[in-house]
């Protein structure tokens, strides 16, 4: 883990190869989601396991995890001139290859049409697709527990809210969600980030896969992604949800590293057991 | 635990094996360093508490953890490839025992 200094803010990094330096790899670089999370548990699952044969990066987004939390600066472009200036933190000059999670895959995929000579392929994980009025769907959830928040309330409350059985972990997460959603700008720059539509994708020239979960609430931006990136890739689980599609590790892992390996020049790792998944779009 | 690729029957240790004993120590320190010392006690961590469920971790202090671990074993103990062969299932179900008993038995193979 380090910390680096990009576009202004503090960033914790993670970076992980195994094997001999004395070779090329493909740069994977993972995008996290917004709320109260980080890259810790895609370290773990999607990340480590990806790292025999890419060098693989991944950070906490500004205001989440261990990264810095600067009170604004919470605009889709904001997020993009952090990953950039992490690239050259990091001293990355060759085209990386993005996997978006949730929220990150609108970071991922506004990276593409914004810095298309630095970005050599994109993977979105259940991704938010950047829409008119797209950020209403996450808006109105941390809207909700700012609410909550505001007014009087008890630990047991929070607990209920984000269905944890453990206090510890919910005064934690109390603490991360407070500071995130009532000590930044969060809120209002979700209300104000631009819309963007077919000509902003047309700048998309890499290439672009996705899987969905049939069961998840961003499956109905599917099909705006297959119209909005005619040559995307589109996959579908059927019957997971949006938390579910990230236990899925293993299905998902493998779909990364064949998307990575079909791009990136990697030596494609040993098949593992996949799962049917049906080719979508 | 199956996922202990470095782990032979006869490596394993347990307490009383002074290397064993000093690993332990270690994980120990590393878990207070993140979590502090009252929890720690109040837990009553013992070697097959879980990080998940019994010391109730989030992802984010097992990342710290690990990342003390990694640090103080680099280029003695591989645990990106040990985390990386895990099912979720398994990472959920981690214990302390299962961390220390990797370590030692990295350590005794590269001793070997």
């Amino acid at each position: 883990m380090a910390t680096v200094r990009a576009n202004g803010v503090e960033l914790r990094v993670n970076r992980y190869w195994v094997g001999p330096r004395d070779e090329d790899r493909p740069v994977v670089v993972f995008i996290h989601g917004l709320g109260i999370v980080d890259h810790s548990g895609l370290s773990f699952t999607l990340g480590m396991p990806l790292a025999s044969t890419a060098d693989v990066v991944l950070y906490a987004l500004r205001g989440h995890g261990r990264s810095e939390v600067p009170p604004t600066g919470y605009h889709l472009d904001d997020h993009v001139a952090d990953l950039a200036a992490l690239l050259d933190a990091l001293a990355i000059d060759v085209p990386v290859h993005l996997v978006g999670c949730s929220y990150g895959g609108a970071v991922a995929t506004r990276a593409a049409m914004l810095h298309g000579d630095r970005v050599g392929s994109v993977f979105l994980l259940d991704p938010l697709i950047a829409s008119p009025g797209w950020t209403m769907m996450i808006r109105a959830p941390m809207e909700t527990a700012a609410s909550v928040l505001r007014r009087d309330h008890t630990i047991e409350e929070v607990m209920d809210l984000l269905g944890l059985t453990s206090r510890r972990k919910a005064e934690a997460v109390e603490a991360r969600a407070r500071r995130f959603l009532l000590g930044t700008s969060v809120l209002d720059d979700l209300q104000t980030e631009p819309d963007l539509g077919a000509d902003d994708y047309a700048a998309i020239r890499c290439p672009l896969s996705a899987v969905f979960g049939t069961g998840s609430m961003m499956y109905p931006l599917k099909p705006l992604l297959q119209d909005y990136v005619p040559h995307a890739e589109l996959h579908e689980i059927e019957g997971v949800d949006h938390l579910g599609i990230f236990s899925l590790t293993r299905e998902v892992g493998q779909l990364i590293a064949d998307h990575v390996a079909r791009h990136g020049a990697v030596a494609t790792a040993a098949p593992a057991a996949v799962a049917p998944i049906a080719p979508g779009g | 635990m199956s996922t202990q690729p470095a782990v032979a029957a006869d490596a394993r240790a347990e307490t009383g094996d002074p290397l064993f004993d000093e690993v332990h120590r270690t994980v120990e320190e590393a878990i207070v360093a993140v979590v502090g010392r009252w929890y720690y006690d109040e837990c009553q961590v013992g070697l097959d508490s879980t990080f998940a469920e019994d010391i109730e971790l989030e992802s984010m202090e097992v990342m710290e953890i690990s990342e003390r671990l990694i640090d103080t074993y680099e280029g003695r103990v591989d645990f990106v490839t040990w985390f990386s062969a895990m099912e979720l299932e398994e990472l959920v179900e981690l214990t302390l025992r299962d961390v220390v008993e990797f370590i030692v038995a990295s350590l005794r193979q590269l001793a070997a």
